[in-house]
């Protein structure tokens, strides 16, 4: 009897309330494989954060003058100036709800050796640890949120399966295994104003055992049932001579699709992350 | 129904001891993921204990030079479990130098619970 096999990459997410500084510096909550498919490769302050697999974009939670580096000049999302000023001066420093701050300078953060934490130096002269300043740091508040984004597959110690590999996790299943989709409370928005969701797939347990693997699926708020009838298109496709892939993130940075059900090839479920559950 | 049969020996005379040769109906597969930087898991359910599961490791090449090969690993997998064929198909026999395309002999191995 032929099967049809369903494949996914992975792509690592974490959305994250912000941190207000304490001594200059705010550490995030630690990312690691298990809970967001991406162990931040570590980065010392001299690192062009474009060099890394992954971006780090805070969204502003409420208005704030004097908090942004004046490096950073233009809204992430929409491209637009930060030419909004809250006060006298003319700089580009003052933070209101929704602008987008990509944190594109080596000096904005760092990333501890090998444990998954980030930490954010302030946009003042001191910047901590860190070594942020005036131009690169960014003080951020508890309303904002920040969010890491995989942007190409990882190669990096720790993103592996095991101890001492590199590349992020791949996984393929037979749809015979496929045992259902399970819809999860997700109740965050993605920093150009998408309402996600979470959806889980499980499947039979690679290991033979009696639990399931689960892919999660952070995606477009609304998307379940049309995540399903992909399934069950993906099921019925007839495909049996490769697996068909539900969602690919490449180590070039390329991203590969399965659309909804009309198996279309975009991203029309709105897929921001997708990670096997460790 | 089809089968699949792995062999990591690489002389028949040397065969006779767990963890070399493994024979399995196709529809037993219980997916595949990427193993480490250079190969790939197979996984099917134990012959032995049905409540576990089997690893056949098959490795590829270095991934500096040639990182989607655990796709191409994983799609050649796929095509032979599906293919067209009477009795049993051969994934890989390092006896007999068969092998998948993208596979790599040395190092391919049979791992039974």
């Amino acid at each position: 009897m032929k099967n049809t096999y369903i494949y996914f990459g992975t792509k690592g997410y974490v959305n994250t309330p912000g941190v207000a500084p304490s001594s200059n510096i705010a550490a995030l909550a630690t990312t690691t494989i298990a809970n967001s498919g991406l162990l931040t490769v570590t980065k010392a302050n001299t690192v062009v954060p474009n060099t890394l697999p992954y971006r780090v974009v805070i969204v502003g939670g409420d208005q704030v003058d004097n908090v942004r580096g004046t490096d950073y000049t233009n809204d992430f999302v929409t491209g637009a100036l930060f030419n909004v000023d809250g006060d006298s001066d003319i700089n580009q420093d003052d933070k209101f709800v929704g602008q987008a701050t990509e944190l594109t300078s080596a000096k904005a953060f760092i990333s501890g050796n090998g444990d998954g934490v980030i930490t954010i130096g302030d946009n003042t002269a001191t910047g901590g640890t860190v070594g942020s300043d005036a131009a690169s740091g960014f003080t951020m508040t508890t309303a904002d949120t920040v969010i890491i984004e995989q942007t190409k597959r990882a190669d990096e110690v720790g993103n592996g399966p095991t101890a001492g590999t590199t590349l992020s996790v791949a996984c393929c299943y037979p749809m015979s295994s496929f045992v259902g989709a399970n819809p999860i409370a997700y109740g965050k928005t993605h920093y150009d104003g998408t309402v996600l969701d979470q959806t889980n797939l499980h499947f039979v347990k690679r290991d033979g055992t009696s639990a399931t693997d689960e892919i999660i699926l952070i995606h477009k708020a609304g998307k379940y049932p049309e995540i399903v009838k992909a399934m069950e298109a993906i099921k019925n496709s007839g495909v049996y001579n490769r697996a068909i892939t539900f969602y690919d993130l490449d180590v070039d940075g390329n991203e590969t699709f399965i659309g909804g059900a009309s198996l279309s090839g975009n991203n029309d479920l709105g897929i921001v992350g997708c990670f096997r559950k460790a | 129904m089809n089968y699949i049969i792995a062999n990591d020996q690489g002389t028949l005379t040397s065969l006779g001891a767990a963890d070399q040769t493994v024979m399995f109906p196709s529809n037993m597969i219980l997916g595949m993921d990427v193993a480490e930087d250079t190969g790939i898991n197979l996984f099917v359910v134990s012959p032995l204990d049905t409540n576990d599961g089997d690893a056949l490791l098959l490795k590829h090449a270095n991934t500096n030079t040639a990182k989607l090969d655990h796709r191409k690993l994983i799609d050649e997998c796929v095509s032979l479990i599906n293919g067209d064929y009477n009795g049993a198909a051969v994934l890989f026999d390092a006896a007999n130098d068969v092998k998948l395309p993208t596979q790599v002999l040395t190092g391919s191995t049979v791992t039974q619970d």
